[in-house]
């Protein structure tokens, strides 16, 4: 899809058809030996790593608010260069601030800590409150509403008393709202969202043209490649809108096949979270299958009318090294964790010898043999 | 969750699907509009008239020069091939119609727009002028300048860039020679180019047909240069010539002087057609009409005797010839071939009113000549009711009538014709761009007078340049061939109401004993002493005949006139 989407964009604005496509190829050669190696990792190694990545991920948020280090695009300064690559620190920091808040909660929950709702809370909440400012001063709502998510979704699995939780959740409605409200084009994108069908050159170009393009898919779509949204309609068609261009080109059939996968994801990862004994892996998996299914969700729903833009790529789909990277190493870390539930490791020693199958093992979804 | 975004899914992909389908479709798609090219239009003989050219517009975006320096380095290299001076280029350049565009020069040929595309700035080694561009256009290019500019007409370009007649055969004939222009709805990009694998919907152009006249462009020229010719020398208002075939009542030339420049018309008074839109009083011209009426209807017969004095008074009315004379004794045929006032209102009062109404109206005066042009007049004749005073006496020679150059030859083709009156025509035919000639539906024909009364009609105007010969004047005279013709002095009110200006004609048909080409001669309003059509027609008819016969090969035969008597016993 990103190939279809940024050879059309790219040809539209007058530079060479595949460049951005060899560079989402680079990161999935660059991705695939990370997802292997994340696989084949223990849970200790993640539970070291959370530390050192965090304080990477603030590290690089903070040099991207560094004028002339921080590459500004979009009106907003969320990258920082490295050689041929843009990498984008707020991605890092989702899967640092999964494992950092698991580390953490699973340490307090070994020591008996958690009855108390003051080490409940801290540090994870200075912590994940400083991850959000930084990427608020990079202006990235969707991100720190992942963020946001995750955060709760830890909580959920820790089993904090419900008037808390609740409290927490009102807490971040609030913050949502007060973010929304102090900038000026996110109240616009609510109220564009109440009311889709005003100003379609403006706000709404970008719902309507989206909404054109998935409807046009109609059942089957127009063919892989054939779509003509992307050539220049529908704004972001590489990254946040792709879903439309997939809408476009490969019909109600494609749309539907591509959630299933997500909704399969979201089963896949909950059951990790729910069979493994580790309460580390257990938070992990559960905040790792929430970064990514919500942030799926936030994208899709965006494109098909159901929620306002907030601007979140799609997991594994849209054009971006960054998120791709870092979304397989979450997925490594949930293959890992899959091998260490109880009585997975006799399951696959039995039949491990077809490799789809065990590929489906992992995901629990492989036909059991007892 | 997932079943929400399934069942938004379904509603979106489903069941509105071709809504948005259409509306996007509908946002991207572009007309193109692809001209159709005009047709040309030529003669009988095959030469253009008229023809379509590719052209270029030259426009200036001053917006994409650096500075007044480069714009008048700019304006230096295009003065030689846009044929302008460097000041007048850089002033549009510096008046640009909007900031940035303004047109430097119209229908400039091919071969000026590639050399403009190869011009450099000095010292400049990248691509062509900077802010120079060129549309491709068409442009109508008349390579035979001014002849037959009258009949042509002329075109403008429309606000879409088509060519539209204004006047002539390229304004009545405008739907056939544009032709449908096509268009091509695209799907483009945001940004205007089309899309690849996008939809295309291709309405082809409808080429325009080519016009085929009947005109010969040798009489054609030779009868503009002679009318020039005769209204430069006598001062007169204007000059017309039609040749016609009296058969098939197709039209040979139909020229007038002065005209216009087809390709630069100064104004749409002067495109106007004279031979078919000015109206005269035919004068003695219209006398054949009168004795037709009295040979047929009024017991006449051309021996029939009259004693015509110099002046007569009839209910009152007094008459005269147009010079002095003792009273003499002439036949009917006497009376025509010396063109005789006294003696036609004599002959008159044989026929009724009605009869002499009947015989102009079947002539088809005061009526339209049927030919497919704009801005043609059918003249004036009033019916008998409407007569007042001596009109029905000044109608039988010709005065209290209008009638336009057209339908006097026309009224001498059916003579010579025998009597039968063929519709004229100006079009031969049409011919599609695949080469796919369609001639024009055959004219209509009707019986006007008997075969017997042309053929005594045309013995007596045999007599006419023998007349005029002996009077010194043999302006009807060409060797080898018999010719029958019939000269005419009308006289017109001026502006101010005075009858003092005068119409001459002359018209006549060779070989008179199978006569195969009419030529109708009027100057309107010579200055000076000679007014007479004999004298200031006659030498145009002489020119135009001779042309004729020659462009037409045919072979003089030398067959003496028939005696016919003129005078009564």
């Amino acid at each position: 899809m990103v190939l279809s989407t940024s050879s059309a964009s790219a040809i539209v604005s007058g530079e060479p058809p595949y460049r951005d496509f060899q560079k989402q190829l680079l990161g999935v050669a660059l991705g695939l030996p990370i997802m292997w190696f994340a696989a084949r990792s223990s849970p200790r190694l993640f539970r070291a790593a959370a530390y050192p990545l965090l304080v990477i991920s603030v590290l690089g948020l903070l040099l991207t608010l560094i004028p002339g280090v921080g590459v500004v695009s979009g009106g907003a300064s969320r990258w920082i260069q490295l050689g041929p690559l843009q990498l984008q620190p707020s991605e890092l920091a989702k899967f640092a601030f999964v494992l950092w808040g698991a580390d953490l909660l699973a340490r307090k929950e070994k020591l008996g800590q958690l009855t108390e709702w003051r080490h409940l809370m801290m540090p994870l909440m200075p912590g994940a409150g400083l991850i959000c400012l930084l990427v608020m001063l990079g202006d990235d709502l969707g991100t720190t509403f992942v963020l946001l998510t995750i955060f709760l979704a830890l909580l959920w699995v820790i089993g904090t008393p419900g008037r808390l939780f609740a409290g927490m959740l009102g807490l971040m409605g609030l913050i949502m709202l007060m973010l929304i409200i102090v900038a000026p084009y996110r109240l616009e994108r609510l109220t564009s969202f109440m009311n889709p069908q005003a100003n379609p050159v403006g706000t709404n170009m970008q719902s309507i043209q989206g909404k054109y393009a998935v409807g046009s898919g109609g059942w089957f779509g127009v063919g892989l490649g054939a779509s003509r949204q992307k050539w220049g309609w529908v704004p972001n068609a590489t990254t946040d809108y792709i879903f439309a261009i997939i809408g476009e080109e490969l019909g109600l059939v494609g749309t539907l096949c591509v959630s299933a996968l997500y909704g399969g994801l979201a089963y896949a990862g909950l059951r990790i979270a729910r069979r493994v004994e580790d309460t580390f892996m257990q938070l992990a998996a559960a905040g790792a299958t929430a970064w990514i299914v919500v942030q799926a969700v936030v994208n899709i729903g965006a494109v098909i009318g159901v929620f306002p833009i907030t601007g979140v790529p799609l997991p594994l789909v849209s054009e971006g090294v960054s998120s791709l990277l870092v979304t397989m190493a979450a997925l490594g870390m949930l293959m890992s964790f899959a091998k260490r539930e109880p009585g997975a490791r006799e399951a696959l020693a039995a039949q491990g010898e077809s490799g789809p199958r065990r590929v489906l093992s992992w995901l629990g979804l492989a036909p059991r043999r007892v | 969750m997932l079943s929400l975004f399934a069942g938004r899914l379904v509603q979106m992909q489903g069941m509105d699907g071709a809504k948005y389908r259409t509306l996007a479709y509908h946002q991207r798609m572009q007309t193109v509009q692809l001209p159709a090219v005009r047709g040309s239009i030529t003669s009988a003989d095959g030469t253009i008239l008229a023809a379509t050219v590719q052209t270029d517009l030259v426009f200036a975006d001053p917006k994409l020069m650096s500075g007044a320096g480069e714009q008048a380095q700019i304006a230096a290299a295009l003065a030689g091939p846009l044929a302008m001076t460097q000041a007048q280029i850089l002033g549009l350049i510096q008046h640009p119609t909007s900031p940035q565009y303004v047109v430097l020069k119209r229908s400039v040929p091919a071969a000026t727009a590639a050399q403009i595309n190869d011009l450099r700035l000095p010292g400049s080694h990248a691509g062509p002028l900077p802010g120079i561009g060129m549309t491709q256009t068409y442009s109508r290019v008349y390579p035979n300048g001014q002849l037959a500019a009258s009949l042509l007409g002329f075109t403008n370009t429309d606000n879409a860039g088509n060519l539209k007649g204004v006047a002539g055969i390229e304004d009545a004939y405008n739907t056939l020679l544009s032709g449908r222009p096509g268009s091509e709805e695209l799907q483009t990009t945001s940004s205007g180019q089309p899309i690849p694998l996008g939809e295309d919907k291709l309405t082809p152009t409808v080429p325009g047909r080519s016009v085929k006249l009947t005109i010969m462009s040798g009489i054609q020229y030779s009868a503009e240069q002679a009318c020039k010719q005769r209204v430069i020398l006598s001062h007169a208002a204007y000059c017309t010539a039609v040749v016609m075939q009296p058969h098939t009542g197709q039209i040979l030339a139909m020229a007038q002087y002065p005209t216009f420049s087809p390709a630069d018309p100064t104004s749409l008074k002067s495109t106007q057609d004279d031979a078919i839109a000015n109206v005269f009083a035919p004068g003695s011209t219209a006398k054949v009409i009168t004795v037709a009426a009295a040979l047929e209807h009024g017991g006449q017969t051309l021996m029939s005797p009259y004693t015509v004095p110099y002046q007569i008074n009839v209910d009152g009315f007094p008459f005269h010839d147009a010079e002095s004379h003792p009273t003499e004794h002439l036949t009917i045929a006497g009376i025509l071939a010396n063109s005789s006032n006294v003696g036609m209102v004599q002959v008159v009062q044989h026929v009724s009113p009605q009869e002499q109404y009947k015989y102009l109206r079947a002539f088809g005066l005061g009526q339209s000549t049927g030919l497919n042009l704009p801005g043609g007049s059918d003249g004036l004749l009033s019916p008998p009711s409407k007569w007042w005073g001596d009109e029905r006496y000044t109608l039988a020679f010709g005065q209290g009538i209008a009638v336009n150059a057209l339908q006097m030859a026309d009224v001498y083709a059916t003579i010579a014709n025998g009597g039968v009156k063929v519709q004229p025509s100006i079009v031969a035919g049409t011919t599609s761009a695949s080469g796919q000639f369609v001639p024009s539906p055959a004219s209509s024909k009707r019986r006007v007078i008997k075969a017997t009364t042309a053929r005594e009609l045309i013995g007596v105007l045999q007599q006419v340049p023998m007349v005029d010969a002996e009077a010194g004047i043999p302006w009807g005279d060409i060797a080898g061939y018999p010719i029958a013709a019939k000269t005419g002095t009308a006289q017109e009110p001026n502006a101010a109401g005075c009858l003092c200006e005068y119409g001459s004609s002359y018209i006549g048909m060779a070989p008179a004993n199978n006569p195969q080409v009419v030529v109708a001669i009027n100057v309107q309003d010579p200055k000076g002493s000679a007014y007479f059509g004999d004298e200031v027609a006659g030498p145009v008819f002489y020119q135009v005949m001779r042309s004729a016969l020659q462009t037409l090969k045919i072979p003089p035969n030398y067959i003496q006139r028939p005696d016919v008597r003129l005078t009564a016993p």
